[in-house]
């Protein structure tokens, strides 16, 4: 293997940090995102759980179990990495959720909930749906939406299945209403599957109005929460709904829920395909958020990010960061999510691995996901080691070395062919674009079901003229301008300045078949806005040069200057990574 | 007795399958791998020792009896013939139709049932107690 080679693939993966734009210590404060907290609290579960700790919340006489033990742990880790404490406790809640644990069990006392476990690990107070906002869309709305149409209809209408004032005098609360027919065969399943169908077409319509695509999983989520804020939220119910023991309001009134967002009725796990009833899962994770506390927006994507384990999840609304795009690493827990799942079912680390594996096949950009993945789980290692992480970096570190490898020797052969940085680097971004049209075009036709013969881009570049200043001018990310040619089922579509031009007045004007087409296209432009995400083509390509003499400063500056559309921010990364990569070549003595 | 279709549809519940014919596809498969692990005699046996429905399912379950060397443990034959993605699953797939065994018989009969299982899945039908989601109304007490 030649020096240069070495040296190249050292300074690249020396720290994760390397190998993308974004700023993995600030992530640290919760600033905007607490992600590898989340990482972290999983591996602080998955540590309770090899420990033997029991994950069950159980009708047992005593004050505390090792659930409260565990989210108490998992809560401190999170809020360590900045999580605010609602939303420490709501990814907690959710990662025991996923790692096995029941949302709620019991009489009037013990009557545990998972949502309120974690909740009180935290030691903040209640919250209300009405204040639960939706995980950010761009726009986002709140649980108020649900709340406020349901209380109109509460208005307006009479919605329990009698009129409750022929209720007998004095069996307000009591078991005469809520552990018989009256409770649990009509009132709390007709009224709460009223309620839950009000309060998620509100959830829709305000998503809609507010000028965002709706989404359904949430406006079903917050519509089955609100609902469980007005019934009994735990009660049995009559025989017709499902079998005594087993089946509670919760899962009754997300049934409809569900129904009303046109939500299919069974979901799957990524990786394994194991299929779960929605209105189970949907039932479970309403009453979890709404005992949890009043999360913030942030607190939500992570929420969300961390459900994206369920498979249909980009249809669906659940997460974005699980495929198939390469979305901001800020977003990204898929990985120690589904290996917490799995680990709690009781998967091996080699069984956890090879599904690992298997779901990087997922997204759009393979091989960057997997380096993604893999510098995450490396630093997220800083925080908390254990097993997660463990199987995530054996799971990544192949595909990592392959792909960093691969990567160095094309750059030193080119270069040793007598290439410049700047050829070499106009080279590898025209392929890291085409692959990324490609790889969506095949993915997409699936998808929209349709032929999408190709995505061409014509033009790629910094600076699509909406804006005057420098810096905008030189990234990508900030205005980006596209030409871009489709073919959809033997139509050829062309555009110029897509985002700057024809997206806007297409949208503004109407133009129904302009923007179903540009549905063909639209992930392959966010591929690209997002392809900083992971930097390794600029990184390895700097790193090569430095490696062969050219000054690391310049090497760097060079590759951010010619890669300006898949390094589409300023990276210190690269700088150092460039420095580093002189560096080593200078003390390599073989 | 139960009826086939009431068993199917407990086995649904305490295995939280989707579909009911999720819950016959892996009570069938349990059955037709322990046929397959299990001496031919102990097999008879344990048709005596299992109640309706489920005695009448092991008999109807197919015998296919061309396992590799590397697949006589009933819960690796269990896995790859169900295609799970990991081994415990197949094991959870064990535990969900003991359980169902097991509510339907009375103490005596669960031993003799677990004396004549493959070790491998004894431990299982003892764990088996109840799968049931909320937990058993043992719980309550």
């Amino acid at each position: 293997m030649e020096r240069e080679i070495i040296a190249t693939f050292r300074a690249a993966t020396a720290k994760p940090d390397y190998l993308t734009t974004e700023k993995f210590d600030a992530m640290l404060g919760g600033w905007g995102v607490f992600n590898l907290g989340v990482w972290a609290a999983a591996n602080v579960i998955a540590k309770e759980i090899k420990k033997g700790k029991k994950l069950k919340l159980e009708v047992t006489n005593e004050p505390y179990t090792d659930v409260d033990e565990i989210a108490r742990k998992a809560i401190k880790v999170l809020m360590q990495c900045g999580a605010d404490p609602a939303n420490a406790a709501l990814a907690t809640a959710t990662l025991l959720y996923w790692a096995g644990v029941n949302v709620q069990c019991g009489i009037p006392c013990p009557n545990r909930k998972l949502g309120a476990v974690a909740r009180m690990a935290a030691g903040i107070p209640s919250g209300r749906v009405s204040s639960i906002p939706t995980e950010k869309l761009n726009n986002k709305i709140s649980g108020f939406a649900a709340t406020l149409a349901i209380y109109q209809a509460l208005e307006k209408e009479h919605l329990a299945p009698f009129d409750s004032k022929l209720l007998p005098l004095g069996i307000g609360g009591s078991p005469f209403v809520g552990h018989t027919a009256i409770g649990e065969d009509h009132l709390f399943p007709k009224l709460g599957q009223r309620l839950a169908r009000i309060g998620t077409r509100a959830m829709m319509k305000a998503y809609e109005s507010a000028g965002m695509r709706t989404c359904r999983w949430m406006s079903a989520l917050l519509g089955t929460a609100a609902a469980l804020e007005i019934i009994h939220p735990d009660a049995y119910v009559g025989e017709e709904y499902g079998q005594f023991l087993v089946t509670r309001t919760p899962e009754v009134v997300a049934m409809a829920a569900v129904e009303e967002a046109g939500i299919p009725e069974v979901i799957h796990i990524r990786g394994t395909d194991e299929e779960l009833r929605t209105s189970r899962v949907m039932g479970d994770l309403a009453i979890i958020l709404k005992d949890s506390g009043t999360p913030t927006v942030v607190g939500m994507i992570m929420f969300n990010e961390i459900c994206s384990i369920i498979k249909e999840g980009a249809a669906l609304g659940v997460g974005r960061a699980g495929g198939p795009l390469l979305l901001p690493l800020n977003h990204w827990v898929t990985a120690p999510s589904l290996a917490l799942y799995l680990f709690g079912k009781g998967a091996t680390q080699e069984e956890i691995i090879s599904i690992i594996q298997k779901t990087m096949g997922g997204y759009f950009q393979e091989e960057d996901v997997t380096v993604a993945t893999n510098i995450l789980a490396r630093r997220a290692e800083f925080i908390e080691r254990g097993p997660l992480t463990d199987a995530i970096i054996r799971a990544t570190e192949p595909g990592m070395t392959n792909a960093i490898t691969k990567r160095a020797v094309y750059a030193y052969e080119q270069m040793k062919s007598g290439k410049s940085l700047t050829e070499l680097l106009e080279d590898v971004q025209k392929k890291h674009i085409e692959a990324i049209a490609s790889s969506v075009a095949k993915t997409m036709s699936k998808v929209l079901n349709k032929k999408i013969e190709y995505i061409k881009f014509r033009n790629v570049r910094p600076g699509a003229g909406r804006r005057t200043h420098k810096f905008a001018q030189r990234h990508f990310a900030f205005d980006a301008y596209v030409d871009v040619e489709v073919k959809v089922d033997g139509k050829v579509y062309e555009w110029e300045n897509l985002l700057a031009k024809v997206a806007p007045e297409a949208l503004m004007k109407g133009d129904k078949e302009t923007m179903d087409a540009l549905s063909a296209v639209g992930m392959a432009v966010t591929e690209l806005l997002n392809a900083g995400a992971c930097s390794m083509d600029v990184v390895v390509c700097a790193c090569m040069a430095a490696a062969m003499g050219m000054d690391p400063k310049e090497s760097a500056e060079k590759a951010a200057e010619v890669a300006n559309v898949i390094i589409s921010m300023p990276s210190l990364g690269l700088k150092k990574a460039a420095q580093l990569a002189s560096d080593i070549m200078k003390g390599l003595d073989f | 007795m139960i009826s086939r279709e009431d068993y199917f549809e407990r086995v649904m519940v305490l295995g939280q399958y989707c579909y009911l014919e999720r819950a016959k596809e892996v009570v069938y498969l349990v059955m037709s791998c322990l046929k397959e692990v299990i001496p031919e005699k102990a097999v008879q046996d344990l048709e005596k020792a299992l109640p309706e429905p489920v005695r009448g399912l092991l008999k109807e379950a197919l015998l296919n009896d061309n396992h590799g060397e590397d697949e006589i443990d009933c819960i690796t034959l269990v896995k790859q013939r169900g295609n799970f993605p990991y081994r415990a699953a197949a094991e959870r797939t064990f535990e969900v139709v003991f359980a169902s065994i097991r509510e339907i018989t009375d103490e005596q009969s669960r031993e003799r049932i677990k004396a004549l299982l493959p070790p491998s899945v004894q431990t299982i039908f003892d764990r088996a107690k109840s799968c049931a989601i909320d937990g058993s109304a043992e719980d309550f007490l």
